[in-house]
C-alpha cells in the first residue's frame, strides 16, 4: 500500500468509521501496535463476545491496550452495539427502514454494515430487525486505477457486456467502481472516449452517495440512481438518462436478467457483478443462465483474493 | 417641577413593568404557533423526504425565527457531531443554551420533550403517530395560552399604568 492510499484510508477511518464506534471499542483500535488500523478490512461486533477484526482474511482480537491477541480480548456489550447502531443510522432509524429489511446499512463513505438480530415478520414478509446483536462493518476502500489493466484488455475493441464474478470480499465492487470511473472519464491508452454511464446503486456501495452526492470518484459522465431497486432502476436509466453504459451490482434473479435484456435491446452496454466462484457456479443462478443463453454476456471476469483482493483469475471472452 | 418629573418616571417604569409582563403572554402564544409550524415542517422532512434528523432539523431551522432557529440548528449540530448518547441529550443541551429566549411554560416543554424522545427510533408509522399526538397537544395548549393572553395581557398593561398613578397619588 503506497503512502497516498494509506493516508486516504486513515482519513476514511477517522471520518466514517471511528465516529460511529463507542469509545471502549474505538480506543484500542487506534492504539493498535502490531500494524496500523488502516489494514483492517472488517470489524465484527457481537453482543457479549470479543471484538473481532479481520486483516488479510485472518481474524484476530484486541485487548484494552491495543495488543493483538490470538484469543479473547475486549468483550462487546449490548450497549456498545445499541449505541453504535443508533449512531450508524444518524439517530434516524426511519431513513434506513428499507435497508434494514434487507439486513444491512450503508455508512457514509459506502461502508456496508451487515446486521443480525431478531427478525420481525408480518404476513410472511420481513418488517424490521430488532434486538440487534451482531454488526459486521466492512471497510470500503476505493482503489483508483485497480481496473485499468483489466479495462485495457477487455475494452480494446470497444465496450462489451461484462459480467464480473467473484466470491464475497474479493474486490468485486471495487473493480466495478473503477471500471465505471474509467469508462466515464475515457481511457486514453486504448483511444476510448468517455461514455455516459448510469449506475444503479441499490445498496449505495458503488458511488457511496451521502445525501444524494457520490462520495467516491465514479467519473465525470456518471449519473447515479442511489438506493434504487435494480430492475426499476435499469428501466428508469434507459428511459430517462440516455446512457451508453449501465452498471449494476450483484444481479442473479430472473427479473434482473430480464431487465438487463430489455436494456441491452435498447442498445446500451451493461456491466454487472455476481457472487460466485467459477462458471459452473454462476450458471446455477437462473438469471445468469438466461443471460448466457441469450448471448447477453460478452466477457466474464473471474476474481479471487489469492494474491490480495481483486486478483484476476480468468477472463473468458464469448463474443 | 421636580415632583412632576419624578411622578412621570414612576408611572413610566411601572408601565414598562406591566408591559413586559404582558409581553410574556403574547410571546408564548406566538412561540407555540411557531412550534406547530416547525413540527409540521419536520413531519414532511421526515415522512416525505426521509431525511436524517440532523438534516431535517437544519432545514427547518432555516425557515423559522428565533428562538427555535437557534434551538433546532444547535440540536442539529450536536446530532451531526455524534458525540452524545441520545437524541434526548442533544435536545436538552440545545434547550439549555436557548432557554433564556423561550417563553414556554413547563408543561409546554414537557410536551416538546416527550415528542423529541419519540423521534428517530421508530419507523414511519411510529413517527406519524408521534406527530399527530404532539400537534393535537399543541393545539390544546395554544387555545389555553390564547385564553390566558386575552385575560391577562390588558390586565397587566393597565395594572402597570394604574399602579404607577396610584403610587404617585399616594406620594403626592
Amino acid at each position: 500500500m503506497n503512502t497516498y492510499e494509506k493516508e486516504k484510508v486513515i482519513q476514511t477511518f477517522r471520518k466514517d468509521i471511528f465516529p460511529v464506534l463507542t469509545e471502549r471499542i474505538r480506543e484500542p483500535i487506534i492504539k493498535m501496535k502490531s500494524f496500523g488500523f488502516y489494514e483492517i478490512e472488517e470489524i465484527r461486533l457481537r453482543a457479549n463476545k470479543p471484538l473481532m477484526l479481520y486483516r488479510n482474511n485472518q481474524g484476530f482480537f484486541l485487548d484494552e491496550n491495543g495488543e493483538v491477541k490470538g484469543e479473547n480480548g475486549i468483550i462487546v456489550t449490548k450497549e456498545d452495539i445499541e449505541k453504535t447502531y443508533l449512531l450508524m443510522c444518524d439517530y434516524s432509524l426511519y431513513t434506513m427502514e428499507e435497508d434494514i429489511k434487507q439486513g444491512f446499512l450503508t455508512l457514509k463513505g459506502g461502508h456496508r454494515v451487515g446486521i443480525a438480530g431478531k427478525v420481525v415478520n408480518e404476513g410472511g414478509r420481513i418488517k424490521t430487525i430488532k434486538n440487534i446483536s451482531c454488526l459486521n462493518i466492512r471497510i470500503a476502500k476505493e482503489v483508483k486505477g485497480c481496473a485499468l489493466n483489466l479495462a485495457k484488455t477487455i475494452y480494446k475493441d470497444g465496450i462489451k457486456h461484462t459480467l464480473i464474478v467473484s466470491p464475497p470480499g474479493c474486490g468485486k465492487t471495487t473493480i466495478l467502481r473503477d471500471l465505471v470511473r474509467l469508462l466515464s472519464n475515457g481511457i486514453k491508452e486504448i483511444d476510448l472516449s468517455g461514455k455516459k454511464v448510469t449506475v444503479v446503486d441499490e445498496r449505495s456501495e458503488i458511488a457511496s452517495c451521502y445525501l444524494g452526492i457520490p462520495q467516491n470518484d465514479v467519473g465525470i459522465r456518471t449519473d447515479v440512481l442511489d438506493g434504487c431497486p435494480k430492475v426499476e432502476g435499469m428501466i428508469m436509466a434507459v428511459r430517462t438518462m440516455s446512457p451508453d453504459v449501465v452498471a449494476v451490482d450483484e444481479i442473479g434473479s430472473i427479473k434482473d436478467a430480464e431487465a438487463i435484456m430489455d436494456a441491452i435491446n435498447t442498445g446500451v452496454k451493461v456491466i454487472a457483478t455476481v457472487h460466485g466462484k467459477d462458471l459452473d457456479d454462476v450458471l446455477k443462478r437462473r438469471g445468469i443462465k438466461l443471460l448466457f443463453e441469450n448471448q447477453c454476456i460478452d466477457v466474464i471476469v473471474f476474481l479471487s483474493n489469492r494474491s490480495g483482493p481483486g486478483t484476476i483469475e480468468n477472463i473468458i471472452k464469448i463474443n | 417641577m421636580l415632583k412632576i418629573i419624578g411622578g412621570l418616571m414612576v408611572i413610566l417604569s411601572t408601565s414598562a413593568m406591566g408591559y413586559l409582563y404582558s409581553f410574556g403572554y403574547k410571546e408564548r402564544v406566538r412561540q407555540i404557533r411557531e412550534l406547530q409550524f416547525c413540527i409540521n415542517s419536520l413531519s414532511s422532512e421526515i415522512l416525505y423526504s426521509s431525511n436524517p434528523l440532523w438534516v431535517a432539523l437544519n432545514n427547518i431551522s432555516k425557515n423559522t425565527s428565533s428562538p427555535f432557529k437557534d434551538l433546532f440548528s444547535k440540536m442539529s449540530d450536536y446530532l451531526k457531531e455524534k458525540k452524545l448518547e441520545s437524541i434526548g441529550e442533544c435536545f436538552n443541551l440545545a434547550l439549555n443554551e436557548c432557554k433564556h429566549n423561550l417563553y414556554l411554560e413547563k408543561e409546554d416543554l414537557e410536551i416538546l420533550n416527550t415528542f423529541v424522545q419519540g423521534l428517530g427510533s421508530s419507523d414511519f408509522e411510529g413517527h406519524k403517530k408521534n406527530f399527530n399526538i404532539v400537534l393535537k397537544k399543541l393545539e390544546g395548549i395554544e387555545k389555553e395560552a390564547e385564553e390566558m393572553r386575552e385575560k391577562n395581557e390588558k390586565l397587566y398593561k393597565y395594572l402597570g399604568v394604574l399602579g404607577g398613578l396610584l403610587i404617585v397619588i399616594i406620594l403626592v
